[in-house]
């Protein structure tokens, strides 16, 4: 017997799979790679050392400020001029652990005073540790929000804030 | 009756499925990924692999770094671009072959820092656009280490005719 074909309507079946089980695995991967990769940007600090020249200086009128900050076992010595005459002794009460504040203060005051110079010289006299003498060099290079703030005047734009210390470093004496 | 079976069998009408993925929550994965990625990009394009014997100081620097020669110095080795040119173990052999008469310089170091500065001079002299030679190097070194040592590598890369130093610091 013929039978008519059926018009049955098309079912749509939504297929919908879990994934919940699958994303959290995802998470738990994302997680890992945040705590296991090190986010922390490297920086870099300038540092220069003396050259040697045959050559001449040039002639300039300006005297040369010479600021040496030497680095001994209970103090932190500033010194400026040729020859060197010491400007402050900074003295510490535990070997290695140096009144870093005070040089920034000090080294504050003495930028007040010579608003061009840029250059420091450091001769660490004892054996220091490297972390240390960063913390040193911390101080010596800019000016903090909190410090007063000291103006230079441009040409073109005017007064404009300072915003570096002693920026240029050179070790002493890296050959003795 | 077999053959009217088949034939029911035949014109039946498959039912249609779709697929339907929910993407939503992976979208979120996507997002925090890419704030990852943004977070650790570094736009001066320098990369440095740094050993587990090296943890660096902490300091305010906010300078980026640079290309230049890489040294890595931790309390038993130095690496020069990635390469392990000395180290403490292999002390006990000799120690006059790792030190200069005087001590100050580190004799692998100094010999490995030399070849470096020929390969640039000479890539300089034979290219065009060749990166001219700088000597500069970049210093990644152990904090705890003690200055006396830095002094050793300094006056070696400057015996070599790498004058302009970079310390490299973790920023806080």
């Amino acid at each position: 017997m013929y039978k008519t074909p059926s018009r049955r309507k098309k079912k749509n079946v939504l297929v919908r799979p879990n994934l919940t089980s699958l994303l959290d695995a995802i998470f738990i991967f994302i997680f890992f790679l945040l705590f296991s990769s090190d986010l922390k940007s490297l920086f870099e600090i300038p540092v220069d050392i003396p050259i040697l020249s045959e050559k001449e200086a040039p002639p300039s009128k300006k005297v040369p400020l010479g600021l040496t900050l030497k680095i001994n076992n209970n103090s932190l010595d500033l010194y400026s001029g040729t020859p060197l005459k010491i400007i402050k002794s900074i003295k510490s009460e535990e070997k290695n652990k140096f009144n870093t504040e005070e040089l920034h203060k000090t080294l504050v005051q003495i930028k007040k005073e010579n608003k061009t110079e840029k250059s420091i010289i450091i001769n660490p006299i004892i054996d220091i540790p490297y972390e240390g003498l960063i913390k040193i060099l911390d101080n010596i290079r800019y000016f903090r929000n909190t410090d007063e703030s000291i103006f230079i005047k441009d040409p073109i734009n005017g007064d404009v804030r300072i915003k570096e210390l002693f920026n240029k470093i050179i070790f002493e004496n890296i050959k003795s | 009756m077999s053959t009217g079976r088949s034939l029911r069998r035949r014109f039946r009408k498959k039912t249609k499925t779709s697929f339907d993925v929910d993407i939503t929550s992976l979208l979120d994965i996507l997002v925090i990924l890419l704030v990852f990625l943004l977070k650790s990009y570094n736009t001066t394009g320098v990369l440095y692999t740094i050993p587990k014997e090296i943890s660096l100081p902490q300091s305010e620097s906010q300078t980026p770094t640079q290309n230049g020669i890489v040294i890595q110095v931790s309390k038993k080795s130095i690496w020069v671009d990635d390469k392990k040119i000395y180290s403490t173990d292999k002390k006990d052999i000799d120690k006059e072959i790792y030190y200069s008469e005087n001590q100050e310089e580190i004799i692998p170091l100094y010999d490995e820092l030399v070849k470096k500065r020929e390969q640039i001079q000479q890539i300089e002299q034979t290219t065009e656009d060749a990166q001219k030679f700088t000597g500069l190097v970049s210093l990644v070194i152990e904090k705890s280490l003690m200055y006396s040592d830095i002094k050793k590598v300094m006056a070696t890369c400057a015996n070599a005719g790498f004058m302009k130093f970079k310390l490299s610091v973790n920023s806080f």
